[in-house]
Order: structure tokens, then C-alpha cells, then sequence
């Protein structure tokens, strides 16, 4: 609180001092002071960013348990990152019981705001951007927790990063909502990770919308249990910028909400409209045609709930070779809302894909594993409920 | 009362040895105040402990370091195993100075290091732009990092816990900024296994400390051992030999200078790359597709194609100077072609294939 406080003094100082007509230069660097203020905050405290523009040439960081950092709001506290020369982020948090509040993180070289290893994670009106448009040359991730335990993201904005907008990976429960994210390459994505609940986001313009993804070679593994509701998902048909390699650079734009090899997903009462490739896309990590070496991973996306969805406009131009195919080859004006790759484990009995109350646009299982020899469009594959799964609790944070 | 105080701490610091090591308490803002290290006759030498060197580095653009450690008196380490730091005694410090060869008009030479000629052997610096002192000790209540920045005229060096950024020249005209670590940035490498919020040394593992001593003595460990200041019988196998470009060379510079992050519990735990010099090849990436690499995949497929360095992501990063592409994180803005040259013949002569990728 004292270094925040001093710091604080100090911009005031020169912020009046300037007002006066006085000395222009401030009293002290107001980019240094508040990554000293950061180094040296007590354990529960709050360090302020006030109003203002302020730029860094490498990385911030914060490895104190309790601290609140919280600015003027996300447009009004800017920290800018576009002259960075050292440091994979623009903020790193290595802390416990975080809360980030009420700034914005511009054009970071890496990650925007990484945050490893947390627990009890509040990230609430922040903004991350990159301010020159979707660009292969933007960072990874804008919000990128990972390894954390209770992780909430509210009235956020994510725009322009070159994989995901907001990333939670290889965590546990978590709350994702009220966000907006836009120009990424995929919006939201929730990776390796159990028990969240992604609602009430406004996600619209990215490749794919959100990501539900399961992968192998981690070492936190099993994705289950999430669900995606509430959301608007809207008319993601932005080329996929993601750099070569990368497993997001996979997604087919026009991806409304895209599951990959994770477990119990159910993703209801969405409204998922204009999406070039599918609304709802549900594929095993096998269809990347990716080697698979590890022997703890699950490739098969199990237990999958979609229903009451409403769904605009979907498959007009499919972002996919064999999909593209398949729409030839069908002879139709656009294919179904609903894909499934169709890869189910040799043991698996009953359906893999429940979807049932989302409209007319129908489905496909695509017989992937045989070449895409038989898909069916009869919706026999789906015809299936489940029970719903419970909401995400984190202990009063939400 | 105050002279009472002044005695007590008086009789601690003595206490501690006779050289008046600061080891506990605040940080004073000065080096010289620490009483670690004494700058005489144009050279700098420890004011207590002994010099020591690493085989196999970390590289940071390729700045000169003279490295000392002394130990509280009659403590000694214990060994934890061939590949680990060594468990060092609470009183312990450990400091790294940091330093350029200057050329012409102040530009900073990128040539490696000369050797030292003995553990006592002072560190000249004639010709030497002194840049930093970072600082490990071992407090009662752990471990402790920061960085002392010394001045231009490398007279003083002083307490930098939010570190800076220096910005440098080559001889070769590049301009570069050099990174004095902040707090947290020491922690970054320091913390080995993450959110434990504990500290420790990361170079004097055996196997790194043994491979080469100094140009008059022999095994550096050995004399250690020799010296008391490790308590273990336990046999030890150095790394690699330097210099000779082998495979188990190649090993132990992925260790030096990656796995205080990529290890089973280091701050890269998230991307399951572990390069520990204990690592398999599976482990060091073989074959294994990036996962949050973002732009650092630089379009590549693997982390390492056997027999194929060039479409491997990690000497890709490590030849990237691009503060979101660039391996390691931190403390280089300069391309260490040696190293990179080094972990490219390693890929080279790998045995085996990865499968070609595919996607929907």
C-alpha cells in the first residue's frame, strides 16, 4: 500500500505540477514507479494505476499473494506494450488470490497478461489488445491463466491476439463471462481444463468462437465438464492468422463453438449465428492427423451435450477441404449446423453427441475415420439426452 | 540503547565470519557495503569464499562472469544428487558479476570469456565494462536474489531490485539492450519449482561444477570436496566436455541454460518440455507438437525433427531475438550462434522421423 500510495503522490504531483505551469517532467518515471510499487507491494494490498497512458519496454510482474491491482478502467489506465524489448508478457502474475482490475494491456510482444500458477484469480474489466488488427506477428494469448485453481474473468474485452482472446488452460474451476472478444483467433478457449462455466460473452468476429479443447503431451490432461451458455456467438469468419503450427491453426474459420477430445461439454441456450464452416463442431484431436505418442491422453471427445441452441446461417462455405468436399458431393446449398467428426473409441457403446432443440439447421456425422466414405446426415448419431451438468461454484469470488 | 543494538549487530555479523558478510537483513544499497567481493589493483576478487566456474554457462549475450561463493564458517554443502544443486549451507552467498570487454569507442566484444587461472584468481578488469552483480544468499529464512547495478565508472555497484534495461552496442555495430533482472525476474529463473515462492541456485550442480576446474588445478569439484566444503563421498560424472560439440555437450547446455524453467515443476511445466539433463529424448521433444507457442512455432511442426534442425521449433527460438518468439525468456537480447550451432548438430545427428502433419 505505502510504495502504491508513493507512487500515486507521485503522478499527482507532477500530473499538478504540470497543471500549474511548472516543472514538465514528473517526479519519477510513472512506467518505473509502478513496477516498483509492483515489487514491493504488501501481501493484501492495493496498488493503484491511475489515469493515463503509460509505456514499457519490458516486462511487468507481480509475485505477491493478496494483491489488488486495479487502474481507472480499461479504457482509462493504459499500459502499452508496443516499444517492449525484453520479456515474453506484458504482465506476468505469480501470485495467489490476484485480483486485476479496471486496465488495459496494448500490443505486448508475447503474451498480454500471463498469470501461472494461481489460485483464486479475479480478472475483472481488463482489457488486452493489440491495437493493429488480427496479424500472425500479434501475441499468443491476451488473458492467459494457467495451472490455476478458480479462475474468474468478467466484463473483460480480448481483441486481436493470435491464438486466443482468453485462454484458461490446465485449470480448474473456472468462471469465463460478460466478455467481449473479437478479432482473435479463437475467442475463448478453455484448454486441459475442468469445471467451467463460460456464459453471457459477446463473442463475435475471431476464427473460431469458443474452444473447448482437450491435448495430448501436457501434463495436466483429462478436460471435462464444461459449460457454454448464454453466449452470443456471432459471425466468426476471420481467416485463421494463427503463426503455422500451432494446434488453433487448425480451426476452420467460421467455427462457432468447437470441441475437441474433451469430456461432459454441454453447450445450451447460445444464440450462434453466421458461421461459414459449422455453429457446433465436435472433432476427436485424431482428425489433425497428428502423431499421438502419449499413452495418458483420451482422443475422444465423450459425453456431449447440445440443445436449445438457437442457430442462424451456418455452413455456407465451409473453411475445410473434406467439409468442402462433402457440401459438393451432398449437392447442398450449405451443410448442417451441427458436424461430428464421427471418432468414437472401438469399445464405445450408445452416441458420443447428444444434440436435440437447435432449430432446423440440422446435423452430420461425418465418418472421418473412413475417409468420410459414409456421413450421415440423418441425425441417428444424436438423438440422445443428457442430464445437465452442475454450474461452476468458486467459493463467493462470483 | 542504540549502542547496545550497534553491539549486537556488531557481535552477529561477527558471528557470521570474520569478513563481515552481510547475510541477513535488508539489502544494503551498496556492493561494497555486502563485503562479498573487494576491488583492488584493477581486478576484483572475493573478500571472502573462492572464485568458481561453470562448464557449461548460461549464456547472456555474451557477457563475462566472475563467479564466487563462500560459505559460513565450517558449513559445507551437501549433495543432493550428480544433475541437482547442491544443497548449500544457511549463510551461503553466491554472486555473478557481469561484464563486457569494451572495443573501440565503448562498443561491448561478443567473445567468450577467458578462463580463470585459479579459484583465487582475481577477475581483471582493464578493458572489462562492469554491468551488474547479481547476488543468491542463503538467509535463515531461504534464499534471497537481487541485483547490483554497477555505475559507468565501475566504482560502485548498487542495489537495483527493479532492475534495467542498458542498452549496448557490438563491435559489430548491433545495438542490443542488455536486461538487469528485477525481483521477480531473479525469482522467473530462481523459483526452480514454481509456486513454492522458494529460491535457489541454479549453476553449481556436481555434474556441471566437475566437468573442468581451473587452468592449474583439477576437478573443480573435487577440490571442493577437498576443501570441506562438500560433505558427501558420493562419486560424480561431469556432464560433457566442452568444446567438443558432442550429443551429452549439447545435454547439459539445454540444462544450463532451459531447465531451471522446463523441468517437471519449473514456470514452463504448462508446455510439458523438459530439457533437465536427466530428460529423455521424448522429453527434450521429440516429436512433439507445440501447444501455446503462439508465434514462437515459427510454422514449425516439432519441437525437434530428428535430422531436422531447421524445421525444429526450439533452435528456431533460441536463434530468434524477438522478445515473444525468443528462448530463453529472459537475459539475452543477443543470438548465442555457438549454442544455437550446437543444438542444431545435436537434431542433426538424431536418429528417426516424425510423422508429416495433416490437418481437417
Amino acid at each position: 500500500m505505502k510504495a502504491a500510495q508513493r507512487w500515486l503522490m507521485g503522478v499527482l504531483g507532477a500530473a499538478l505540477l504540470s497543471a500549474c505551469g511548472g516543472a514538465p517532467e514528473p517526479a519519477k518515471d510513472p512506467a518505473q514507479a509502478l513496477r516498483e510499487a509492483l515489487l514491493s507491494a504488501e501481501p493484501g494490498s492495493t496498488v493503484t494505476i491511475p489515469e493515463g497512458h503509460f509505456t514499457f519496454d519490458r516486462s511487468l510482474s507481480l509475485g505477491v499473494n493478496g494483491v489488488t491491482l486495479r487502474g481507472a478502467g480499461q479504457n482509462k489506465s493504459i499500459l502499452d506494450f508496443a516499444g517492449q524489448l525484453a520479456g515474453a508478457e506484458g504482465l506476468l502474475v505469480t501470485a495467489e488470490n490476484v485480483t486485476l482490475e479496471g486496465f488495459a494491456v496494448l500490443d505486448a510482444k508475447g503474451d498480454a497478461i500471463k498469470m501461472n500458477q494461481c489460485k483464486n484469480l479475479v480478472v475483472r474489466g481488463v482489457r488486452t489488445e493489440w491495437t493493429g488488427g488480427p496479424k500472425s506477428t500479434n501475441g499468443a494469448y491476451g488473458l492467459y491463466p494457467v495451472q490455476c485453481d478458480g479462475v474468474l474473468i468478467e466484463d473483460s474485452i480480448a481483441v486481436g491476439a493470435s491464438d486466443a482472446g482468453i485462454y484458461v488452460g490446465q485449470s480448474t474451476n473456472i468462471i469465463v463471462r460478460r466478455n467481449q472478444v473479437a478479432f482473435n483467433v479463437a475467442g475463448i478457449e478453455i484448454e486441459n481444463s475442468t469445471q467451467a462455466d463460460v456464459y453471457e460473452n459477446n463473442v463475435v468476429d475471431n476464427t473460431g468462437g469458443i474452444l473447448v479443447f482437450d491435448l495430448p503431451d501436457l501434463p495436466v490432461q483429462g478436460g471435462r465438464q464444461t459449460r457454454v451458455f448464454h453466449n452470443i456467438v456471432a459471425h466468426n469468419n476471420t481467416a485463421n492468422f494463427a503463426p503455422e503450427g500451432n494446434i488453433v491453426g487448425t480451426v476452420p474459420a467460421g467455427s462457432g463453438i468447437m470441441v475437441n477430445s474433451n469430456d461432459d461439454i454441454e453447450i445450451f441456450e447460445n444464440t450462434i449465428s453466421d458461421h461459414q464452416t459449422a455453429a457446433v463442431l465436435v472433432v476427436s484431436y485424431l482428425i489433425t492427423g497428428r502423431p499421438l505418442d502419449d499413452p495418458n491422453y483420451d482422443p475422444f471427445p465423450e459425453q456431449i451435450s447440445i440443445h436449445h441452441n438457437t442457430i442462424e446461417k451456418s455452413g455456407y462455405d465451409p473453411d475445410s477441404e473434406p467439409l468442402m468436399a462433402l457440401k459438393a458431393a451432398a449437392q447442398l446449398p450449405a451443410l448442417p449446423a451441427i458436424i461430428w467428426d464421427g471418432f468414437v473409441r472401438p469399445e464405445q457403446e450408445g452416441p458420443v453427441v447428444c444434440a436435440h432443440d437447435n432449430g432446423e439447421l440440422g446435423t452430420v456425422a461425418l465418418d472421418a475415420p473412413n475417409g468420410f466414405a459414409a456421413p450421415d446426415f440423418s441425425g441417428a448419431a444424436f438423438a440422445c439426452t443428457r442430464e445437465a451438468l452442475p454450474p461452476v461454484a468458486l467459493g463467493g469470488a462470483e | 540503547m542504540r549502542t547496545a543494538w550497534l553491539l549486537a549487530l556488531f557481535v552477529l555479523l561477527g558471528g557470521c565470519g570474520p569478513s563481515g558478510l552481510v547475510r541477513e537483513g535488508p539489502w544494503p544499497e551498496r556492493l561494497s557495503e555486502l563485503a562479498v567481493l573487494a576491488q583492488e589493483g584493477g581486478a576484483l576478487a572475493p573478500r571472502a569464499g573462492y572464485a568458481y566456474t561453470l562448464a557449461h554457462p548460461l549464456f547472456s549475450d555474451y557477457a563475462w562472469k566472475y563467479r564466487t561463493i563462500s560459505l559460513p564458517k565450517g558449513g559445507a554443502a551437501s549433495m543432493v544428487s550428480n544433475d541437482e544443486t547442491l544443497a548449500f549451507p544457511v549463510g551461503t552467498i553466491i554472486t555473478k558479476t557481469f561484464a563486457f570487454p569494451q572495443g573501440a569507442s565503448g562498443a561491448v566484444r561478443t567473445v567468450a570469456a577467458e578462463p580463470l587461472a585459479s579459484p583465487g584468481a582475481p577477475f581483471a578488469l582493464a578493458g572489462m565494462r562492469l554491468m551488474e552483480t547479481r547476488v543468491l544468499r542463503h538467509t535463515s529464512a531461504g534464499w534471497e536474489a537481487v541485483s547490483y547495478q554497477w555505475n559507468e565508472a565501475g566504482t560502485e555497484a548498487f542495489h537495483a531490485p527493479a532492475g534495467a534495461l542498458v542498452p549496448l552496442t557490438t563491435e559489430g555495430g548491433e545495438r542490443f539492450p542488455y536486461l538487469i533482472p528485477d525481483k521477480n525476474q531473479c525469482a522467473g529463473c530462481h523459483e526452480t519449482a514454481m509456486g513454492t515462492k522458494i529460491l535457489k541456485p541454479i549453476g553449481p550442480k556436481p555434474g556441471n561444477l566437475a566437468a573442468h576446474g581451473f587452468a592449474d588445478e583439477g576437478s573443480q569439484f573435487e577440490a571442493w570436496r577437498d576443501a570441506g566444503w562438500v560433505a558427501s563421498a558420493a562419486p560424480v560424472t561431469p556432464w560433457a566436455v566442452p568444446g567438443t560439440g558432442s550429443v551429452a555437450e549439447a545435454h547439459a547446455y539445454l540444462d544450463a541454460n532451459c531447465a531451471h524453467c522446463h523441468s517437471d515443476t519449473g514456470a514452463a511445466d504448462t508446455a510439458g518440455l523438459d530439457l533437465r539433463i536427466t530428460a529423455s529424448e521424448l522429453g527434450r521433444g521429440r516429436c512433439k507438437t507445440p501447444v501455446a507457442a503462439g508465434r514462437g512455432s515459427g510454422g514449425r511442426a516439432y519441437d525437434v525433427w530428428p535430422g531436422r534442425p531447421e524445421a525444429s521449433i526450439l533452435p528456431f527460438r533460441l536463434g530468434h531475438q524477438d522478445p515473444g518468439i525468443m528462448m530463453p525468456e529472459l537475459g539475452r537480447s543477443l543470438v548465442h550462434e555457438e549454442g544455437v550451432a550446437l543444438v542444431k548438430a545435436w537434431i542433426t545427428a538424431m536418429d528417426g522421423d516424425c510423422a508429416a502433419s495433416l490437418s481437417l
